[in-house]
């Protein structure tokens, strides 16, 4: 029995060993441009292979004032801007994708970053809590996806 | 629909990231073909005076002339649109001295209240010094985003930490003084590449 508990232990730390997953929730490609102003933009894909839908409530980090979710959108005369939101949906099964020209963390008030540098953002999550996650620092032409 | 409805350029950005996200992984993408969104019939260079980030008056026509300028109204608060937008011609400039050696980047700030010249240029200077940051009291930034047919920026958000709304697309002008193509948000860096080199000879 006490073999069954360790295994069973085992497999259930290791579920929540890696760095970037939490309760089904993966994230992958975590990228921010290398901060040119004040403020700064990480996005990230999450996946989630859990049995229960979840959102994105809110983020911190210790090289901003603040973490603010926001979405990038086009008006009817092709000009952009950029509102807040409170949350982003994650389907049981689904993904969310955040990426230049969509939705994106923005850092309010970034430190000075270097390209190369590794900068861990905490994700809160409404059902799988906190997780953290680290985030590479990039030149602004290489956030988009398959930037060449 | 005239190119210059913006329900044209909302259409036209939309089908080119369409467009572009089928050839978006193919590495050095060449062209004979401008890839950013053709303007027929070609516009001319607008005329207006801004301050540069040394307070000295640059005349954007007379100092553009016979190069190839690339005209943007963005602000430094902006997290993602405008530094990748200024990375990728930085990128392209990097690969291409010959190409950078007769271009001017202008970008002017839509956020005067916020972007100090001291802002600008460090903002600036993270890209490539040689791009020209430009400055002016609210009613010549109108005037000059009218003279380059971009709807004026807004602010959307209330405190100190509100947003801009702004045309995101980059104007290009060949050295033969005609805008021929626009830059919206999703252009790839490959396709920077491909322009800005055709956009140099076309003079």
């Amino acid at each position: 029995m006490r073999r069954v508990l360790a295994i069973v232990a085992v497999m259930a730390l290791s579920v929540t060993a890696c760095g970037g997953g939490s309760d089904g929730i993966v994230v992958t490609d975590a990228r921010m441009g290398q901060p040119t102003g004040p403020n700064a933009a990480v996005y990230l894909t999450a996946s989630n292979s859990g049995e229960q839908a979840d959102r994105l409530i809110g983020a911190s980090t210790d090289v901003a004032a603040s973490v603010e979710i926001h979405e990038s959108t086009m008006a009817d005369d092709g000009t952009m801007g950029m509102q807040p939101v409170d949350g982003l949906d994650i389907t049981a099964g689904g993904e969310l994708t955040l990426e230049p020209g969509g939705y994106h963390l923005m850092l309010v008030d970034a430190e000075r970053l270097d390209v190369g540098d590794m900068v861990e953002v905490t994700l809160n999550w409404e059902k799988a809590g906190d997780m953290t996650v680290d985030v590479e620092v990039v030149d602004p032409s290489e956030t988009m996806d398959m930037g060449g | 629909m005239s190119f210059r409805s913006g329900k044209a350029i909302r259409l036209l950005a939309l089908s080119l990231l369409l467009a572009s996200l089928l050839v978006a992984c193919q590495a050095g993408f060449a062209s004979d073909e401008l890839q950013g969104l053709v303007v027929d019939p070609p516009q001319p260079k607008p005329s207006f005076v801004l301050t540069d980030t040394e307070g000295m008056p640059f005349d954007f026509a007379a100092e553009t002339e016979g190069k190839l300028a690339l005209l943007y109204f963005g602000y430094t608060n902006c997290p993602d649109i405008c530094p990748v937008h200024m990375a990728q011609i930085a990128e392209v400039f990097d690969q291409f001295p010959d190409v950078a050696r007769n271009s001017v980047v202008v970008f002017v700030t839509i956020d005067p209240e916020r972007d100090t010249p001291e802002k600008l240029r460090a903002f600036l200077d993270n890209f490539d010094s040689r791009f020209v940051g430009l400055t002016g009291t609210e009613e010549e930034l109108g005037a000059a985003q009218d003279a380059a047919n971009v709807p004026r920026a807004v602010k959307a958000g209330d405190g100190a930490d509100y947003t801009m709304n702004h045309a995101a697309w980059v104007i290009a002008y060949a050295p033969d003084g005609l805008n021929y193509s626009i830059y919206p948000f999703g252009i790839r860096q490959s396709q920077w590449s491909n322009d800005l080199q055709i956009l140099a000879g076309m003079d």
